[in-house]
């Protein structure tokens, strides 16, 4: 096993950009309209359990990567196969996060450039990032992922000045929306942190990665909150429905300056981190399922990743349907919920019954 | 990047070791062969071989005593005062009248006849050699396998003086000088400590250059004293003739771009380093010393923001990273800006800078790149020029770059300010300066491909790229990536002098990281 060591706070840190990645260009929660805020504490709320559980399947497995935990749980075969699927939901997700940077990179400043220049770009530096290895993900995260937040501070302090808050009102009108659009926050945000279960073993303490990763959650989850309520403020609850790109629109209303482009290159650290994690862990998985080195893969995925994400989808209208539409959502069940419910029951089980024998034989 | 796509530079032979600068090793390994020859006459004939057409070489034959022993002073001229070596040495070989009784003719030479301080034996003609090269007077004797060094070395040297490179307001005005022995001196006064260790190598086949290695034992990380000497003993190369030779040959990665090694020409600011565990490297002929780990925040600091009021000092210290970044990135985000995201620019100054850019025949990108060049001329010409032309280059290069390009088209105002603003900057931070230059270059090229999506990959590359080095094992973006907090205190601001408490983490050893305990405040009113 390698011995990389990841210190709780670069955990931490990878977290939050993963977490906050593309949500600036298209927000899930921003389906409950004027209830944004209360789908996005919902979400967060939904997520800290999802988390939490997911957390858990780590640390009884004691150190085991994804892999390593589905070959104890389902053998070794069987436990290859179904790693397929996660190389195949991790792969979806770097290719909605690719192709939706992009697209947002095409129709907001570079309409004129062809989108697979910016493909390019995003997918180079997520590769070189990979290649690199887990520590200089982890310092590099470090260094641009506080850039995020000051982004939003900015934009959001200068916008201050509005003081109408009657956008908020009428409260939970509708309440299926809401539930929807948190359902939407959970699966599409929160519980991707299953990929992290690569990474996780590879922290240096233990004890740390909760912390670490609540707070993560809580940072986003609030960083969330701010840009939804500062969203529907600013664009208003009539108008936010026909905005594709709310938070963009949001930096385009600062008055005397528009910072905008400068605002939009934050997106890049994002969409670059859920890139690229989703990169490693897919050369991760691959290479440990096959006992190779996982640097040489890592640009072999890039390129793949580069021509899936125009097969897939090939306009912004065919990205938007299936985002905003019920299918994401399902497919993203099993990987990130019911496999590893199954898997912690099972490590369960079988960790019990490896004490019980324990006992028994030192009895 | 470097180090995948360079990886077929890797072929780097391992070297044995070198030779260490202590006489007594080198002796037991050498061979008769080079056995000093018993017979003067042959010793006179090797020497005589070696030294041909060395016009500065010094051959003196004397006779000591009533027995007539012949005694051959060989040296090269110059390096010592000729009245000593004829006071000290001849003088009283030539007067000896043979009274005394004595074991051997060394004991009598060494214990009543030379008057001098440092005299050491050889056993070998190399080494005999390798002391008249590096200035020692040596002395053969007839029927002798062996033979004295006499250091009588009094080289001429400059003046400890000020130097150009870096200049100080307050605090230390020396700075290092050619010859090393005054270099060490120079630390040695600053630190009074027998921890303070200095351990020396000769270096290069061809120059035989002495080197230096210093640290402060219990301070610096064992490890990283362990590396320097292997990296230093591996070099195999004709002639160190500055300590920059080394520089290439010890710094990690076989092509770094960024600056891996520390340079500096101040005592003080060495011994300072010292004490923060890294160690110094030292080269005869070189005021330039060395300094490893190097990180990337050293470049921001200075010696005197230590000095002073501290809030003063954390104001210059985010200058002058704001101004690295202003000289970096700012041709770049102007033509960013004006060719892809016009709708930064405020709408009255829009307009002023297209009134202004109304008779340019060229894009913003070719403007800036011949701005941004042009500028690269003349720092290169400031730098290389006879002083005497200095004036009349900085008149031409002042017109040239401010009216002239301006009143005949070639280059819009707004960008004449900024390429001398970003020029200006990049001599805030001298170890960068280098970098800098070529970065801005890559940066504008970026830009005007892409905008500031070009910019913001030039950068993620670059921040990506800096996270993966390390000097001498300490990553060089530390304090930030790896994140330490503690040493944020000596990073982006100043914190009080009493208030670091600990020396930094990443290059001192565990054990012993106090370095003060803090200050007590004595309660108001009262008096000792």
């Amino acid at each position: 096993m390698s011995k990389v060591k990841l210190s709780n706070f670069q955990l931490a840190v990878i977290a939050i950009g993963y977490f906050h990645g593309s949500t600036t260009i298209s927000n899930p929660a921003i389906g409950a309209k004027r209830d944004a805020w209360i789908a996005v504490i919902l979400g967060t709320l939904g997520g800290f359990i999802v988390i939490t559980m997911q957390l858990y399947l780590s640390k009884i497995s004691k150190g085991k990567n994804l892999l390593e935990i589905i070959e104890f749980c389902f053998g070794k075969t069987t436990g290859k196969i179904l790693c397929l699927i996660y190389i195949l939901y991790f792969m979806h997700n770097a290719i909605l996060d690719t192709k939706a940077f992009s697209e947002f990179m095409v129709t907001v400043s570079y309409p004129e450039t062809p989108i697979i220049v910016i493909v390019l770009v995003l997918i180079i530096i997520a590769v070189y990032a990979a290649r690199s290895g887990l520590s200089v993900i982890g310092k590099s995260c470090e260094v641009l992922v506080p850039l995020l937040p000051l982004a939003i501070a900015i934009v959001t302090l200068s916008l201050l000045k509005v003081t109408d808050f009657t956008g908020f009102k009428p409260i939970l009108l509708e309440i299926p929306p809401v539930i929807k659009s948190s359902f939407d926050l959970v699966s599409s945000v929160f519980a991707d942190f299953i990929v992290f279960l690569m990474i996780l073993p590879y922290t240096n303490s233990e004890k740390g990665r909760f912390k670490a990763t609540y707070w993560a959650t809580g940072i986003s989850g609030l960083i969330l909150l701010v840009i939804s309520s500062r969203n529907l403020q600013i664009i208003g609850p009539a108008l936010i429905e026909y905005v594709r790109y709310p938070s963009h629109i949001a930096a385009q209303l600062i008055p005397t300056i528009s910072i905008d482009p400068l605002v939009d290159m934050n997106l890049l650290i994002g969409g670059v981190i859920k890139v690229l994690v989703s990169l490693y862990a897919i050369s991760k998985i691959t290479a440990e399922i096959f006992h190779i080195e996982y640097k040489p893969l890592v640009p072999a995925f890039g390129l793949l990743i580069i021509v899936l994400s125009f097969w897939a989808f090939p306009d912004a209208m065919e990205l938007y349907s299936w985002e905003h539409s019920m299918g994401e959502t399902l497919i993203s069940i099993p990987p990130q919920l019911l496999l590893p419910i199954i898997l912690l029951i099972i490590s369960l089980i079988k960790n019990k019954r490896e004490q019980n024998g324990q006992k028994s034989q030192s009895a | 990047m470097g180090d995948i796509m360079f990886s077929f530079f890797k072929s780097r032979e391992p070297k044995k070791p070198k030779r260490t600068g202590t006489e007594v090793p080198e002796d037991s390994q050498n061979n008769s062969s080079t056995q000093i020859p018993k017979s003067i006459d042959k010793v006179k004939g090797l020497l005589n071989q070696e030294f041909s057409l060395c016009s500065d070489f010094i051959l003196r034959e004397v006779l000591l005593g009533k027995k007539n022993t012949r005694i051959i002073i060989a040296s090269i001229e110059g390096f010592f005062d000729k009245a000593i070596l004829a006071e000290n040495i001849i003088e009283p070989i030539i007067n000896y009248s043979g009274e005394k009784s004595y074991s051997s003719i060394f004991t009598l030479l060494s214990e009543s006849i030379l008057s001098v301080s440092d005299l050491k034996e050889l056993y070998s003609f190399k080494s005999c050699l390798d002391g008249i090269l590096t200035g020692d007077v040596v002395l053969f004797i007839d029927g002798e396998d062996k033979a004295f060094k006499i250091g009588l070395k009094s080289p001429e040297k400059r003046a400890v003086g000020e130097p150009d490179t870096e200049i100080s307001i307050k605090g230390s005005r020396e700075g290092f000088t050619e010859s090393l022995k005054t270099n060490l001196i120079l630390l040695r006064r600053r630190i009074k400590n027998t921890k303070f260790k200095v351990e020396s190598l000769v270096l290069g086949k061809q120059t035989n250059t002495d080197i230096a290695i210093c640290y402060i034992q219990g301070i610096a990380a064992p490890e990283v004293v362990e590396e320097v000497r292997n990296r230093l003993n591996s070099i195999n190369i004709d002639a160190i003739l500055a300590t920059g030779y080394m520089e290439q040959f010890i710094q990690d990665g076989k092509m770094p771009f960024f600056p891996m090694v520390g340079n500096s020409e101040k005592p003080d600011k060495v011994a300072a380093k010292l004490l923060e565990g890294r160690v110094a490297i030292l080269a005869d002929g070189t005021p330039t010393v060395l300094t490893v780990p190097f990180l990337m925040i050293e470049s921001f600091q200075a010696q005197e923001d230590y000095f002073g009021e501290f809030y003063f000092a954390s104001f210059m210290r985010l200058l002058r990273l704001m101004s690295f970044f202003i000289s970096v990135y700012l041709p770049g985000l102007y033509v960013a800006v004006t060719s892809f995201h016009q709708t930064i620019i405020p709408f009255k100054l829009m307009l002023t800078m297209a009134a202004t850019r109304e008779g340019i025949p060229f894009s913003s990108f070719i403007e800036a790149l011949i701005m941004v060049i042009t500028f690269e001329i003349l720092r290169e010409a400031g730098l290389r020029m006879p002083r005497a032309i200095g004036q009349a280059v900085s008149i031409v290069g002042a017109i040239v770059l401010g009216d002239a390009a301006v009143s005949a088209g070639i280059a819009s105002a707004p960008l004449v300010i900024i390429a001398a603003l970003a020029g200006i900057c990049s001599f805030i931070v001298p170890p960068l300066m280098k970098v800098g230059a070529i970065l801005r270059i890559v940066i504008l090229i970026a830009a005007n491909v892409l905008g500031l999506l070009g910019i913001g990959f030039v950068t993620y590359m670059f921040t990506i790229y800096l996270c993966g080095k390390k000097s001498f094992f300490v990553p060089i973006l530390s304090p930030f990536a790896p994140f330490r907090g503690e040493s944020l205190k000596d990073s982006f601001v100043v914190a009080p002098i009493w208030s670091m408490f600990n020396r930094p983490r990443s290059l001192t050893q565990d054990q012993n990281r106090k370095r003060t305990t803090g200050k007590t405040f004595a309660p108001r009113g009262s008096k000792k």
